[in-house]
């Protein structure tokens, strides 16, 4: 036993101090993370308790709401306002009542200020907490639920001829106030907004191309061409191979430039008869789900007089490249959602 | 409203609705809002769902008559 000497303690101690140092990196990452989550929380804690603090000053009804009915404040219920969008004061009476909110069971509430009015409805609270409202987004069928809702609400506004300016969906506010606040800050840039959408709308153009069925149009179309020209290739195996791949490269390049000439085209014709337009993002395959590849995603603010012409635009442009493989969707009326602001400064 | 574009909201493309209820529209700093994470997260949604659809799609039209 007493052969484990000296020397072999130092060896074991140094095995242990190489194992330690090793360690060591590791436990201090350990250590750091669990520390910030420990910061985190006390963080977390500490805001909680301002919110409280800060809810709790805000949900006493302010004096105003006490001549005005549709201001009840709501924030001391557990209830938060969700914001739809603004109309004018005067055309939120063409509105029907009762209209149906995004909670099953709320109605639609008008919230006036001055010349503006707000189509919003009471939530419940704790469904749009952070933990809550992210469970909510990470299920599908909810966010459809919510969404179809949310333009429901806008869009019978729209189709009641009341120029309405949307807001982006989870909009919202815990109380009344907050609403009245922003109606009475950010009023100029409504008002400017809505003087953008009054009696137009917006529409949406998609156009897809299918590159095979454009390939095969385009080659039939030059071999048109070349019996034309009486052209022949010569040449072996060899050559035939190199000239095949080169044909086939510049075959492909004829191909993108015919579709992204044809996407300006269209978004040519549309931007013409438009009082606005924009290009927004072309949608991945796996968003749109068709077998073709998105050339444009447009929108267009028009007139709400001059919406035939979009319909005779859609059928001149399918009557000209429908052979082609191009495939054209027209969606719309919509409220504008892409012609107002996206962002409006903070209102505390 | 023109007459072929008459329609319900529930023949809206999904896809669609969700572009501009979560890219467009009014923002503003209200006591709740989406942020960009939480945007993000409907789009991982929706494409699963599209993809899901698409591949049902697919798988019935293999099927033999």
């Amino acid at each position: 036993v007493k052969a484990a000497g000296k020397d072999d303690l130092a060896q074991l101690r140094d095995a242990l101090g190489e194992l330690a140092a090793a360690d060591a990196a590791e436990v201090v990452a350990e250590a750091r993370a669990a520390a910030r989550v420990k910061a985190r929380a006390l963080i977390e804690e500490a805001l909680v308790e301002e919110l409280v603090r800060a809810a709790a000053a805000q949900s006493k009804p302010p004096v105003a709401a006490a001549t005005r009915p549709d201001t009840t404040p709501r924030s001391a219920d557990g209830h938060a306002v969700w914001l739809y969008g603004v109309v004018r004061s005067a055309d939120a009476d063409v509105l029907p009542p009762a209209l149906a909110g995004v909670e099953p069971g709320a109605r639609v509430e008008i919230l006036r200020e001055g010349d503006l009015a707000a189509l919003t409805s009471p939530v419940p609270r704790d469904e749009y907490a952070d933990e809550r409202l992210r469970e909510h987004l990470n299920d599908i069928e909810w966010v459809e639920r919510t969404a179809r809702a949310h333009q429901d609400v806008l869009e019978t506004a729209l189709v009641s001829g009341v120029g309405v300016v949307p807001f982006r969906l989870c909009t919202l506010y815990r109380g009344p106030e907050g609403v009245h606040a922003l109606l009475r800050d950010e009023g100029e840039t409504l008002r400017r907004s809505l003087a953008v959408v009054d009696g137009r709308a917006e529409w949406g153009m998609k156009l897809f191309v299918d590159r095979e069925r454009l390939a095969e149009a385009l080659a039939a179309e030059e071999a048109l061409d070349d019996e034309d020209d009486g052209l022949r290739e010569g040449g072996g195996e060899g050559t035939d191979y190199l000239v095949r791949k080169q044909q086939g490269r510049a075959a492909q390049r004829r191909v993108d430039e015919f579709a992204a000439r044809c996407a300006e085209e269209v978004h040519r014709r549309l931007e013409t008869m438009a009082e606005r337009a924009r290009i927004t993002p072309v949608q991945p395959r796996e968003a749109h789900g068709r077998e073709a590849d998105m050339l444009l995603n447009g929108v267009y603010l028009v007139s709400r007089r001059e919406e035939g012409q979009l319909e005779q635009t859609l059928r001149a442009l399918r009557a000209d490249w429908d052979d082609a493989g191009f495939q054209f969707e027209l969606t719309g009326p919509w409220p504008a959602y892409n012609f107002v602001s996206t962002s409006m400064p903070v209102t505390p | 409203m023109t007459q072929a574009a008459l329609r319900s909201n529930a023949d809206v493309a999904l896809v669609d609705l969700i572009d501009r209820l979560l890219q467009g529209g009014v923002v503003i700093s209200g006591d709740i809002t989406l942020a960009v994470a939480d945007v993000d997260l409907v789009y991982v949604g929706l494409r699963a769902l599209i993809s899901s659809v698409a591949a049902a799609e697919r798988r019935g039209l293999e099927l033999p008559a």
